[in-house]
């Protein structure tokens, strides 16, 4: 099963298509990867901060602020003046950390059941998979 | 023509003094003029050394007259007579006499006789004063003090709106945005390496600084720690303050240890490491400037030993790292400097009237932006570590230590540094602060202190520095710390120091504060406002521009007359004598102590205590049109503050030319 709700799914991909994936063009270099690849070091963070026991609310925060930045890196920017942009990303980014969050609470901390969701919820994220109703 | 006007006005003070300062030189000239030893009866002037004075400590002598100084040595330990200005310093040997001139003082004024010969830890304070009269330059100092408060006065009851002495004070330079130089500061700020690559130095000439207190020359002024720390540092870091904020803590090396043991990162930023701290929130009735300021006053308490004596500066070192590192340790981020650093309590406090401040270019944007990385922490920088609750929103400096955290964390790039007028956020921040007591008396222990360690350190009055020594001639490293046990006598003469200091800073100044804030307030007729809840504490914020210039004066007058000693200590820091050795090719690095126009002092002084004086006039004025919204109240409040703020501008005056 996916990680994060249906909502949440269908804005995050809104808004990554919006800010992060019509940027990266359409030429043979954007594979799934490369589009998924802030979203695989925000999931790939949270999982650490669970595991070292750190405070929930403040993670999930800066999980949010570290997806942001990894779509600035990836997209070749240091900085936007767009704060619609960055207050979209973040948030998105911080609400699906605290889904994943809730998730490892529920099953423990289990890695290869969290990279099972993980990779359900990327498929759902790319459109690959029909996200469940 | 009102360009012209402005600029007129705002040197005004300035050629007013230069003016006057030709007047004096010129006129002495035709008034006195010389008179030859064989026309003119030679007067003998007694004089003793001791250390670490001179009797008679002020010296009346009439322009043109001929002098010969006759100096009868110490018993103990042999000196130098200096004057202002002459181009001898003459050797007086232990229980010997020698005889200088004759000198004929042609120019009317105040030069002062100094020990040109290290006799001691005062020793750079052993003097004395030649009043040659009549002293009508001290007539004119007096009278230009008067002339800048009227002005002053004149120019804001024309009610300048947002203005500084005729600069609009919403006009700002993006320095990060200057074509050129804008974009390197921009990187270099951002780069994460830049804190330790700063404070790395430092803390290498930190390491100097505890190695020669501790184990070097027990003397000050031949001591490393006392020569860079409390001449060369003291003066820098006043004029930073000025020019460049608070400088000083982004490279200071005292609270870093703690903060890289906490972080246990030395510059990364790395969320995943649990702190090495127990992240407390400090108790918020002890988060002000209280702590640090009473720990500014309680260092001033001993300052003539802290000053020159080596192991002192040193112990108060170790002590601060130490209680840094605790601090650290217990408390999240930065709470040693927030309200232990006695530096950070003048720093933060007149950074308020720097030129430079870290602002954010655009506050709305701040404001909607929800993530607020310089509040959280992102990827490229910690939280605030300076726990300023809002680094987006800021609008005073007294709790921005200019760490950049917010400059490498924002992902918006709204914070910048700004450059713009002193005063820019003065009455603004004043009038939100009408209960903040604390940065209240920071204003008056500054701003007192500033005047009164001119009045002791550069001053004849014997009594006042021995007092605050205890009376003890000797210098201290760790290997003689039993010398500076006081006897019971001068342990006393210490305790009418300690109330002095404490007293004039803590208690008298405020109270005369206090009763003129009440005349101003009547004077305005702000009946609805209380004195002590909505005006006082507001007025006080005059004093953050007027003590910075007093410190200003202050701390020019000690490197201009004392470079030599810590630019001789870099090739021996230790005060062992390493000049002197083969082994050290450094021989070019010892200078002899040549202070640089001693006589002309008074006049580069006071030039600067006048713009303090008009600053914090205008200060005054800005904070008053806030507090009242009147433009004829704010102008006869401040017609009364003026007469509280000329008259400490007279009393400077007194004091270096009276």
């Amino acid at each position: 099963m996916p990680l994060i709700d249906d909502a949440l799914l269908k804005n995050s991909r809104e808004e990554m298509e919006k800010y992060y994936w019509s940027k990266l063009g359409k030429g043979s270099d954007v594979t799934a990867e490369s589009k998924l690849k802030p979203f695989s070091e925000m999931t790939d963070y949270v999982y650490k901060a669970w595991n070292a026991g750190l405070d929930k609310k403040s993670e999930t925060h800066y999980a949010g602020a570290l997806l942001f930045d990894f779509i600035l890196q990836c997209t070749g920017r240091r900085f936007t003046s767009d704060v619609v942009e960055a207050n979209a990303i973040t948030e998105i980014g911080r609400k699906m950390a605290d889904q994943m969050w809730n998730q490892l609470d529920a099953s423990k901390g289990d890695l290869s059941a969290y990279n099972n969701m993980i990779s359900e919820t990327a498929d759902s994220l790319l459109g690959t998979k029909k996200a469940k109703k | 023509m009102k360009k012209n006007k402005k600029i007129v006005l705002a040197t005004l003070p300035l050629a007013i003094i230069i003016l006057l300062f030709a007047f004096t030189q010129f006129s002495a000239v035709s008034i006195f003029p010389s008179v030859s030893a064989q026309d003119s009866e030679v007067r003998v002037i007694e004089v003793k050394a001791f250390q670490f004075g001179w009797e008679p400590e002020i010296i009346h002598v009439d322009a043109g007259e001929q002098v010969i100084f006759r100096v009868e040595g110490d018993n103990v330990v042999g000196h130098g007579f200096y004057i202002d200005g002459r181009d001898f310093m003459m050797y007086v040997p232990p229980l010997e006499t020698v005889e200088v001139g004759p000198l004929v003082f042609d120019t009317p004024g105040k030069l002062k006789v100094r020990c040109s010969e290290t006799c001691g830890p005062l020793h750079p304070f052993m003097i004395a004063d030649i009043i040659i009269e009549p002293n009508f330059p001290f007539a004119i100092f007096l009278l230009s003090a008067l002339a800048v408060g009227a002005i002053t006065v004149v120019y804001v009851q024309r009610g300048p709106k947002e203005k500084m002495l005729g600069v609009p004070l919403d006009k700002e330079i993006d320095l990060l945005r200057v074509r050129g130089i804008g974009p390197i500061l921009k990187r270099a700020l951002q780069w994460r390496g830049i804190h330790f690559a700063l404070i790395w130095p430092n803390v290498v000439i930190f390491m100097i600084v505890l190695a020669s207190g501790f184990f070097g020359n027990p003397t000050g002024n031949l001591n490393f720690s006392v020569g860079v720390v409390w001449i060369l540092w003291l003066t820098a870091v006043e004029y930073l303050i000025l020019f460049a904020g608070r400088t000083w803590c982004t490279i200071c090396p005292l609270p870093a240890f703690g903060e890289w043991i906490a972080r246990r990162r030395i510059y990364g930023v790395h969320k995943l490491r649990k702190p090495l701290s127990l992240d407390r929130k400090f108790p918020k009735y002890l988060d002000n400037m209280w702590g640090s300021g009473l720990g500014f006053l309680g260092v001033s308490l001993v300052v003539p030993w802290l000053v020159t004596r080596p192991w002192i500066s040193s112990l108060l070192f170790i002590v601060l790292i130490l209680l840094g590192v605790g601090f650290a340790l217990i408390f999240t981020r930065r709470y040693f400097c927030r309200v232990i650093c006695p530096a950070n309590s003048y720093i933060g406090y007149h950074a308020n009237a720097s030129f430079l401040a870290v602002r954010s270019r655009d506050k709305s944007i701040c404001d909607k932006h929800l993530a607020k990385e310089c509040m959280r922490g992102g990827p490229k920088g910690y939280a605030c570590p300076w726990v300023t609750p809002y680094p987006g929103g800021l609008t005073e400096s007294t709790w921005c230590g200019q760490c950049y955290e917010c400059l490498k964390s924002c992902p918006l790039d709204t914070m910048t540094l700004k450059y713009r007028m002193i005063g820019k956020d003065i009455a603004n921040m004043a009038v939100l602060a009408k209960r903040r007591f604390g940065m209240a008396w920071m204003g008056f222990i500054r701003f007192n202190l500033g005047i009164f360690y001119e009045l002791v350190f550069f001053g004849s009055f014997w009594a006042l520095k021995d007092w605050g020594n205890m009376g003890i001639i000797f210098g201290v490293n760790v290997f003689n710390i039993g010398v500076l046990t006081p006897s019971s006598s001068a342990f006393m003469g210490w305790i009418v120091w300690a109330t002095i200091v404490a007293g004039v800073s803590l208690f008298v100044y405020p109270a005369i504060f206090y009763g003129f804030t009440s005349i101003a307030k009547m004077a305005a007729g702000a009946k609805n406002l209380s004195t002590k809840n909505d005006v006082f504490v507001p007025f006080t914020y005059a004093l953050a521009p007027y003590g910075l210039f007093i410190w200003l004066a202050f701390t020019l007058n000690l490197i201009l007359v004392n470079w030599a000693y810590p630019i001789s200590r870099f090739s021996d820091p230790m005060g062992w004598g390493w000049e002197s050795s083969p082994l050290i090719p450094v021989e070019g690095l010892k200078f002899a102590w040549n202070p640089i126009a001693p006589e002309l002092l008074p006049y580069i002084l006071m030039p600067i205590v006048l713009i303090g004086l008009a600053l914090a006039i205008n200060t005054t004025y800005n904070i008053a049109y806030k507090l009242f919204g009147d433009q004829r109240m704010a102008f006869k409040s401040t017609a009364v503050m003026s007469i509280l703020h000329t008259g400490m501008g007279l009393f400077f005056a007194w004091v270096i030319i009276g």
